[in-house]
């Protein structure tokens, strides 16, 4: 059972976005455009510092753009259009310990619902339902996060935003700091996702595993934007931007 | 000991107590949400996790014993002084109900000493001072040291003028024990909240706490002068006019049992108190000559290091 | 003070834990705290009967008599050194001269009775809230009138000690690592900048977790799983009930 099967997917569309953080020259964002169809599978890789971070956080108005736009399905990402935009967008943060702030895991996977306005029964209801599709159904949810593994946080980080059903997933480096197995199960959880899925990542090989299109970001600016195949096999184009493959995953098919 | 215990104070005090805490924690409140929006419940998560686990770590002082830093000021000169009384608030919760550190019924009167003395009025020295020897992150610390040194001989005083009122000791006898005894502990806390606050200045500047209303200098010299007062004042009831406060104590009503002092074992201490009462004569009268003299030192120090800090 | 205990008697199946719910519990180790807290002067026997009940919450509670001791033997210097001044401050005929000090009968009493006090209010809290998980005493909380923005603190203080500890202790170990022996200032230094280093990543972490709230739909409060309050079942409501008694019969016995 997955909850992907009743929830809308929505398009993702980013028009010449540019942002700076304040008090500094360097662009984190030049002119990004980038288009996401509805239940499409999209990694954007690239080095440290390159400006993925800061690309997600425009996605819910995090950040606000300097110049620019972003649409999530049919609504600009405005202001006033806030509240629902972070109902379509569930946004993964890159250190599980930032999302896992409430005192227990029920009541961290709850938030989002309960906040949402969803009554006490309904969003417990989901917080378990989402558990259990993280594979997390056997934890005892209602003790505290600090509980649990690297690997179990990192799920149930991703079960905080699956319970309030967003119809985009956007996530920050979800392979980072896990051990392979831990990479393989969230790999596989992503993969059988049906929302729009972007994530930014550094890890290419895992981008690969998840994704059929990748995008190659760079200082600010998006440098390519291929289906995964034919990215990878640019090795020389990967490794000008600080992007190392395993031996193994561009070694020469023939 | 800066925290009371359940069944040292009266009802009446008790409650009086409570009522201040109550409102300065509501008022608290408004302020903090005012100021931070909806970082508030974050930033002061976070904050008293840090105090928290500051409270672990140990800085040894002298023959194997040690001392933790309590953070009222700190806290206070970091995420300003109604953020950092709720957070020291907290605090007091917690360790009244998980570490059995302080009593229920004394929750108010130890929210006023250690929230109310720690937070609110040791920032408000803090930032007349800085009003007073300007920026740069060994003005600051400097300030902070000293803040935290008269907070916490305040916490003391505070506690004590609490116990008196609830006929624990003789008021005096209360407030010289108390004051005494934080006049020692203030050396640590305030020595490590200065360290801290240099090095969190030299890391990153901005983190400090900047206030939004900025008071002139003379209103800053006035207040100054009015706490030195306040110490010269509290130093001369103890060594002249040692009943007086329990004269308040009884006219109120508050002190009730063995209200009658007169009558008690005063060949005791008359033996034992002009040694207690001179010591603290003298921490109080030396308490307000530093005041005074650290700002004369800041400010000549602002002039020597101007070339330097901008 | 550390926080590695502090669940570790909670969820006993006591039969304190089986007919009380978290918040009930909170309201009996307040209503025990405030009796023995605020007993009239000079009401012995209802202290003695408060006494009773609280010895009796041991076994009810199924709380080990040594972990009770060890935690009054920590709060007891706490009350016994300012308790111990008054059997010399308040008058009365003498029973005993030490030194240049006369001990006074009704001091001495008084002295007792302030100790009894204390033990009972600290024995109160102990027993209920050492058997209660702090995440169920931090719902809990939620039903006193406090600002939520204490609520949350501690709610938010309770997850994030545990990190900032281990990373209180990766840092200290590097730098044990990296200085040798060193003269007491500069230990002093180099804790205060670990300190430091701990309060500016705190605050980072903060700004962070706004920004995973806000995500969320975060606006102004955090939202609770728990149902509102209820005080009204049967075994807490005639807990706390008792204790007001004995707390009343107090007040009588002292004014008879």
């Amino acid at each position: 059972m997955t909850q992907g099967d009743r929830m809308a997917a929505f398009a993702i569309e980013i028009d010449a976005l540019s942002y700076s953080y304040p008090g500094t020259r360097l662009p984190a964002l030049s002119e990004v455009t980038l288009s996401i169809a509805a239940g499409e599978h999209v990694a954007v890789i690239g080095p440290n510092g390159a400006g993925k971070s800061s690309l997600l956080l425009h996605l819910n108005g995090i950040l606000e753009p300097a110049s620019g736009s972003i649409a999530i399905g049919d609504l600009p990402v405005s202001r006033e259009n806030l509240p629902e935009i972070r109902s379509r967008v569930g946004l993964v943060f890159q250190d599980a310990d930032d999302q896992l702030f409430m005192p227990t895991l029920l009541e961290d996977v709850a938030f989002g619902p309960l906040c949402q306005g969803m009554a006490r029964e309904e969003a417990e209801a989901r917080a378990r339902q989402a558990l259990e599709s993280v594979g997390l159904g056997a934890v005892d949810a209602g003790r505290a996060a600090h509980h649990l593994s690297g690997g179990e946080k990192r799920r149930a980080a991703l079960a905080t935003v699956l319970s309030m059903e967003p119809g985009i997933l956007a996530l920050d480096e979800p392979s980072a700091a896990l051990d392979g197995r831990g990479r393989r199960m969230v790999a596989e959880i992503l993969r059988e996702r049906r929302q729009t899925l972007l994530l930014v990542t550094h890890d290419v090989e895992f981008a690969a595993a998840v994704c059929q299109r990748l995008v190659l970001l760079d200082e600010g600016r998006v440098i390519a934007d291929r289906p995964t195949d034919d990215l990878l096999a640019d090795t020389g184009l990967l490794s000008q931007h600080g992007l190392e493959l395993a031996h193994w995953l561009h070694a020469d098919p023939r | 000991m800066a925290h009371i215990p359940d069944g040292f104070l009266t009802a009446s005090v008790a409650a009086g107590t409570f009522a201040a805490a109550a409102a300065l924690t509501a008022y608290a409140a408004r302020k903090t949400r005012d100021g931070l929006d909806d970082r508030a419940a974050p930033t002061l998560g976070l904050a008293t996790a840090a105090v928290f686990a500051a409270q672990t770590v140990n800085f040894p002082v002298a023959a194997g014993t040690s001392g933790h830093l309590l953070g009222g000021t700190l806290v206070a000169v970091l995420f300003g002084p109604w953020a950092g009384f709720l957070v020291m608030t907290a605090v007091v919760i917690a360790q009244a109900l998980i570490f059995a550190d302080g009593g229920l019924t004394a929750l108010g009167a130890n929210v006023l000493n250690i929230a109310g003395m720690g937070a609110v009025v040791g920032y408000g020295i803090y930032y007349a001072l800085t009003e007073l020897t300007g920026a740069g992150s060994r003005r600051h610390a400097v300030a902070a040291a000293i803040a935290t040194y008269f907070a916490t001989v305040l916490t003391g005083a505070a506690a004590g003028f609490e116990l008196g009122l609830s006929g624990i000791a003789p008021t005096r006898i209360a407030l010289t024990a108390m004051v005494s005894f934080h006049a020692l502990l203030g050396l640590a806390e305030a020595l490590i909240t200065g360290l801290v606050v240099f090095a969190l200045a030299r890391k990153r500047p901005n983190l400090l706490f900047v206030s939004e209303t900025a008071l002139p200098r003379t209103l800053v010299l006035v207040g100054l002068g009015a706490v030195a007062c306040l110490a010269g004042l509290l130093s001369l009831i103890a060594s002249t006019a040692p009943d007086a406060l329990e004269r308040v104590a009884m006219d109120l009503g508050f002190a009730d049992a063995g209200s009658n002092w007169e009558g008690a074992p005063l060949a005791a201490y008359r033996t034992w108190l002009p040694g207690i009462a001179g010591t603290v004569t003298a921490v109080v009268l030396g308490i307000a000559l530093l005041f005074a003299g650290v700002a004369a030192m800041a400010r000549a120090l602002t002039r020597l290091r101007q070339p330097r800090e901008s | 003070m550390g926080f590695a205990h502090l669940d570790r008697y909670a969820g006993r199946h006591s039969w304190l834990n089986q007919r009380t719910t978290p918040q009930q519990r909170l309201w009996i180790a307040l209503a025990a705290a405030f009796a023995a807290g605020l007993m009239p002067p000079g009401a012995w026997l209802s202290l003695a009967a408060l006494a009773i009940l609280v010895a009796l919450g041991l076994p009810a509670a199924d709380l080990p008599g040594r972990v009770l001791a060890r935690r009054v033997a920590r709060a007891l210097p706490f009350f016994l050194l300012p308790a111990l001044t008054l059997p010399f401050s308040i008058p009365g005929p003498v029973l005993a001269e030490i030194g240049p000090f006369n001990l006074s009968g009704p001091g001495t009493l008084r002295a007792a009775e302030i100790i009894l006090r204390a033990t009972l209010a600290v024995s109160a809290v102990t027993i209920v809230i050492s058997t209660t998980r702090v995440t169920d005493l931090l719902s809990a909380l939620d039903t006193l009138p406090l600002p939520n923005l204490v609520t949350s603190s501690l709610a938010l203080g309770y997850r994030y000690v545990y990190l900032l500890n281990d990373e209180l202790d990766r840092t200290g170990r590097a730098l044990r690592s990296r200085a040798g022996r060193a003269g007491k200032l500069r230990l002093w230094r180099a804790r205060a900048a670990t300190l430091a280093h701990m309060f500016l990543r705190a605050h980072d972490r903060g700004t962070r977790i706004h920004a995973a709230m806000l995500s969320r739909g975060y606006q102004h409060r955090l939202p609770t799983l728990r149902p509102p309050a209820n005080l009204t079942a049967t075994w807490s409501l005639t807990i706390v009930a008792v204790i007001a008694l004995v707390w009343l019969a107090g007040l009588i016995e002292v004014s008879t």
